[in-house]
């Protein structure tokens, strides 16, 4: 009898995890990608089988205090150099499609 | 005289003393590069002027008598790195014309030390790959035979400096990008230790695991090229304090006494009989010149690939979280609210790679999933990193073979990303831990599924404490004297002189 290996991820948990991550995906890149990350989690759920406990993760190699520098004016990046690579400038702004739905693009009146 | 495959020690030597300028050795290798990388696909970019106009400025420093470390060497920066007014790509098509208002630090470093940028060079988008194939603007391919690949994801640094179109490059390394490709490729890279080259200008894959590095074709070119771009920087904090030593002078030592630490785990399954051959052999090399051989065990060696995966991914997933079409590069047209401008932007601007990568790290980091994966993953992290430097207490530096295998097809492992992650077996490690490692070239093997077939490229892993790059270099340019697989030249690079 063939064992069952229960479903590591869902097609709905890869769509969900899309949103949150602002992906837009097709429904075929959906189920290709829902295989894919299984067969991942699939490989990766033998980290089960280290023994944790007490274990302090570690989130960084290196530096673990922040180091201090003089509080000194500098040289910065100019409004104009930092726009130059922007899709869409308006005003010496970024500028971005209506935040608030409903609302005007006009910046965001009423 | 052909300059092609002069060492960079060697061209900086000649500018200096004015046997040859910087303009010629720059004409030189921009008129190769235009000839040859048709082919290969190492440059995403070349800049004949920018390159002409420097070497111009190298050349009258030169006859002020200025002292350079790297007079007039002809260098590609891998196109993950930012250069002031040349496009940077990361080689994904979500940073479309973008061109970066400043230089990374270690871009800016090799230029005050007389270094000529020629270009930028291909790499699997983001870094993120382990065969060059991922990149936006199409493949590069491994000099030695152009059916395969070069390795990633700094395919083009690489095999740029493997064909002999740069004397030196600039790669990154997350998970093994510097030490794999160069393996594939017959060239020498060094990933130093995390913090010890500053990553201001780096744009960010991993931010816990990415260190710049140079690739080149012996243990001394990288020497003098770590010893540039090495060091503090006010720019980017995590950048170590402490003093950058010679670590030129370091490379003349003896390899006499050095006890090489020979983890058992990493000469088991999976590792093709040729390559460890190779590996073994160069064990012996050093070993009959004095160093000492002891035996290390490394158990959690199986769980790096996985430990790996779950923390590189959380870490771009939250870094690429940046890439949402405002400030710069691709806007997806025709958006009627911000977040369908995102959702749209995104799945048009990253490759699928990426894209898998992304929704792994935001799965392995969900409120739900975030203890079982992220969380213990970071707790094997610290187990690694202990079991490394428990291992390191008892030798100098640890020797493994860099890949499990010579270089692959072209297309073998694209629609399989496990196999393509479990190449990166052993590189994971040290880059988890933290750790400087070396790939140096040991010797050529034909794959395992053509044993008629071409000669390839096998590398030799070193691991060092942190902060022992110049242990790493000592062995390394030991081994490179006692053989000559390093001066070996790729027959893609012969047909054309």
């Amino acid at each position: 009898m063939l064992e069952c290996t229960p479903m590591r991820i869902t097609a709905e948990e890869v769509r969900i995890t899309a949103r949150m991550a602002r992906l837009r995906l097709e429904e075929a890149e959906v189920e290709r990608m829902t295989l894919e990350l299984g067969r991942i989690l699939d490989y990766v759920a033998s980290l089960e089988q280290v023994d944790t406990t007490g274990v302090a993760p570690l989130d960084h190699p290196g530096v673990l205090t922040c180091p201090l520098r003089p509080d000194e004016v500098g040289a910065h990046l100019p409004q104009r150099e930092a726009l130059r690579n922007a899709p869409l400038v308006e005003q010496e702004h970024f500028a971005v499609p209506a935040i608030l739905v409903g609302l005007s693009a006009e910046r965001g009146e009423g | 005289m052909d300059l092609a495959f002069l060492s960079a020690v060697e061209i900086s030597r000649q500018v200096r003393a004015r046997q040859v300028s910087a303009v010629e050795v720059t004409r030189h290798f921009l008129d190769r590069a235009a000839r040859l990388d048709a082919r290969l696909g190492c440059f995403l970019l070349l800049d004949p002027e920018g390159a002409l106009a420097q070497a111009a400025e190298v050349d009258a420093a030169c006859a002020r008598g200025e002292d350079l470390p790297l007079c007039g060497v002809p260098i590609g920066i891998k196109d993950i790195l930012c250069t002031r007014g040349l496009t940077t790509t990361a080689g994904s098509r979500i940073l479309a014309g973008f061109v970066p208002p400043y230089d990374a630090t270690c871009v800016e470093r090799l230029r005050r030390a007389g270094g000529v940028v020629l270009g930028k060079l291909n790499l699997d988008e983001f870094a993120m790959g382990s065969s060059g194939e991922n990149s936006a603007f199409g493949p590069t391919r491994n000099p030695w035979d152009p059916s395969r690949v070069p390795g990633g994801s700094s395919s083009g640094s690489a095999a740029a400096v493997s064909a002999g179109l740069c004397a030196l490059s600039l790669g990154t390394d997350t998970g093994g990008s510097i030490r794999q490709p160069a393996a594939l490729c017959g060239v020498s890279g060094l990933k130093p230790t995390y913090g010890r080259v500053s990553r201001h200008g780096l744009i960010a894959f991993a931010s816990s695991l990415d260190q710049a590095g140079p690739i080149a074709r012996s243990a001394e070119d990288l020497a003098v090229c770590l010893g540039v771009i090495a060091g503090p920087d006010p720019l980017d904090s995590t950048c170590l304090p402490e003093p950058v030593p010679d670590y030129l002078s370091a490379c003349a030592a003896s390899p006499a006494g050095l006890r090489i630490g020979v983890p058992r785990q990493y000469f088991s399954e999976g590792l093709e009989p040729a390559v460890e051959r190779c590996v073994r052999q160069a064990l012996a090399v050093l070993c009959a010149a004095g160093a000492v051989a002891v035996d290390v065990s490394l158990p959690l060696t199986p769980h790096t690939v996985s430990t790996y995966y779950l923390i590189a991914t959380a870490e771009a997933s939250s870094n690429l979280a940046r890439y949402d079409g405002v400030r710069y590069g691709l806007r997806a047209a025709g958006s009627a609210s911000l977040t369908e401008m995102y959702e749209r932007t995104r799945a048009a601007g990253f490759g699928a790679e990426v894209r898998r990568r992304i929704l792994l790290g935001t799965y392995a980091l969900r409120s739900g999933y975030y203890d079982a994966y992220y969380r213990r993953a970071s707790q094997v992290r610290r187990l690694i990193r202990d079991e490394l430097l428990s291992a390191l207490a008892r030798c100098d530096l640890i020797l493994s073979p860099t890949t499990p295998g010579v270089a692959f097809r072209l297309g073998e492992r694209t629609e399989d990303p496990l196999a393509m992650y479990l190449s990166d077996i052993y590189t994971t490690s040290a880059s988890l831990a933290g750790l400087p490692a070396v790939s140096i070239p040991c010797g050529l093997a034909p794959p395992a599924d053509d044993p008629d077939g071409p000669l390839l490229p096998v590398g030799l892993q070193l691991i060092g404490p942190p902060l022992g790059e110049s242990v790493l270099l000592r062995a390394a340019a030991a081994f490179q004297r006692l053989t000559d697989w390093h001066v070996r030249r790729p027959p893609a690079a012969m047909e054309i002189p």
